[in-house]
């Protein structure tokens, strides 16, 4: 039991680097889009809410397999009808020579990018995040008191000038919340050996195909757990360093 | 009280009924085999002979559609009773279920895309290219073991590897070739390419159906029907019915 154990964790570890890449690719950009959101948000204008609002609806109400096939098998989909029927470009072509040419090279482009599996992981992977992280920062930022904002005001600052003293506060107090997210990530990322990658998910399903051994999953469990234990520790160390200054009171 | 009588009398008849039950589990997505036709009905080669061998046997068949890499899993946790499911009978399943006598000798077949890949001298012109195949087949562990140098691309289901081989992401599938002709006829952009391929220690040692091991008794059963099928010509006919 034991050493077919480790011999199944040596050939499960070759699905680490697609893992752990996008993870922490989906991670980074998602907190990025979400912080960018979550200031959008602020503001009381409709025209950025709804659309922001209809994009979290859409990628929290969705499950995310549902997201990773439709980016990576819906394109495909278009790329066969539109090569088939030409008909279409040519009207347009007809008409508007210049943006027809940009727009089909972009498709173009674009389609390259959609074509290896491990962008539409990662797409899926970022949009789907971005939008749960939207709602905690969101939400975070919605919870700072009010005195806050009249306290910047009371200095003489304007909307942009009092964001940058509350942000970090929002964003050091939305910490703990926010680690859930980054370990829903990871775990999200065993969908991806359903679009072709072989991550971790992926090579246990093709040891599970030959050896059809329990102790495989076990294996994979402790490796996913690993990886989950040491991102919550940091994300730990992290929280306890941002709110150094409410812990010394 | 009469009533209530009869309603445990049938009650008692219904469960004894279903202790006579035969539950298979199986892929539904590999026509000719097994697969949903038009009316959502479930078809195949295998599905007539379960539900032949049920019929000699006086049995009902069920049948569960599950995960392919899941059927010896759910027959080792009695889950299911049998599986028939176009398994080849490897030395590794083997080693974890019993198999009947073979009720079909199979073979492997290269596909590609009409106008890309057509044709195929050797397996070796396929080196550095992407080929898509079912994880945790079979044909998956042929292409690792003996072409190292192929990109393997593995996919739940055979039905995506055909969607990305028509959006060029891959240039071949590795399939069974009967499976392969139901593609044909389904999809008229895929041909075949290369001969069909058979290597007696993955592909070709024939498909069985698999049940728990030390269950001698549905073994036994399934051994003497299936005998008794190809003696009397039932078998052809439903050879003839699917692969020809």
């Amino acid at each position: 039991m034991s050493d077919k154990f480790f011999y199944y964790l040596s050939h499960l570890i070759n699905g680490l680097p697609i893992t752990i890449s996008l993870s922490l690719a989906g991670i980074l950009s998602a907190c990025i889009i979400s912080i960018g959101l979550s200031i959008l948000l602020i503001s009381k204008r409709w025209y950025i809410i709804h659309p922001i609002r209809i994009f979290i609806t859409v990628f929290t109400g969705t499950p995310l397999l549902v997201q990773l096939f439709l980016i990576y098998y819906g394109p495909a989909q278009f790329q066969v009808t539109r090569e088939s029927s030409s008909l279409l470009w040519q009207v347009f072509y007809y008409y508007n020579p210049t943006q027809c040419y940009i727009l089909r090279e972009f498709l173009h482009y674009l389609w390259q990018l959609l074509s290896y599996p491990w962008f539409c992981a990662y797409l899926a992977l970022t949009l789907n995040s971005a939008a749960y992280t939207t709602l905690i920062f969101h939400g975070a930022l919605k919870a700072v008191p009010q005195g806050h904002w009249q306290a910047c005001s009371a200095l003489g600052m304007n909307r942009t000038q009092s964001l940058k003293v509350i942000l970090p506060y929002a964003l050091k107090r939305a910490l703990s919340s926010y680690s859930n997210e980054v370990i829903f990530v990871v775990k999200g990322t065993a969908l991806t050996s359903t679009i072709t990658l072989m991550d971790v998910m992926g090579y246990n399903q093709f040891l599970n195909g030959q050896y059809y051994d329990f102790t495989i999953f076990i294996a994979t469990g402790c490796i996913y757990i690993l990886i989950n234990g040491l991102l919550s520790i940091i994300m730990r160390l992290l929280e306890k360093k941002a709110l150094a200054f409410e812990n010394n009171q | 009280m009469k009533k209530i009588f009869l309603i445990a009398a049938l009650t008692g008849a219904v469960f004894t009924a279903s202790a006579k039950d035969i539950n298979f589990g199986l892929e539904a997505t590999y026509a000719p085999y097994e697969f949903y036709d038009d009316n959502n009905i479930l078809v195949g080669f295998d599905i007539d002979i379960a539900n032949k061998i049920c019929q000699e046997l006086n049995y009902t068949c069920k049948f569960t559609n599950q995960s392919f890499d899941s059927l010896i899993p759910s027959l080792k946790t009695r889950r299911i009773d049998a599986s028939i499911s176009a398994l080849d009978m490897t030395p590794e399943r083997r080693e974890q279920v019993d198999f009947s006598q073979s009720y079909y000798t199979n073979m492997a077949q290269f596909i590609g895309l009409s106008g890309h890949l057509e044709s195929l001298n050797s397996i070796s012109e396929l080196n550095q290219k992407r080929v898509g195949v079912q994880n945790g087949t079979t044909l998956q562990k042929y292409l690792v073991d003996k072409f190292p140098k192929i990109n393997i691309v593995s996919y739940d289901s055979y039905q995506y590897a055909v969607l990305d081989l028509k959006a060029n992401r891959i240039d071949a599938i590795l399939i069974d070739s009967a499976a392969a002709s139901e593609w044909f006829k389904k999809e008229p952009s895929l041909v075949g390419i290369g001969e069909k391929i058979t290597d007696p220690e993955y592909i070709g040692s024939g498909l069985g159906i698999a049940v728990r091991k030390g269950n001698s008794v549905l073994l036994d059963q399934f051994n003497q029907v299936l005998t008794k099928m190809k003696a009397d010509g039932s078998y052809d006919q439903i050879y003839a019915k699917w692969f020809n």
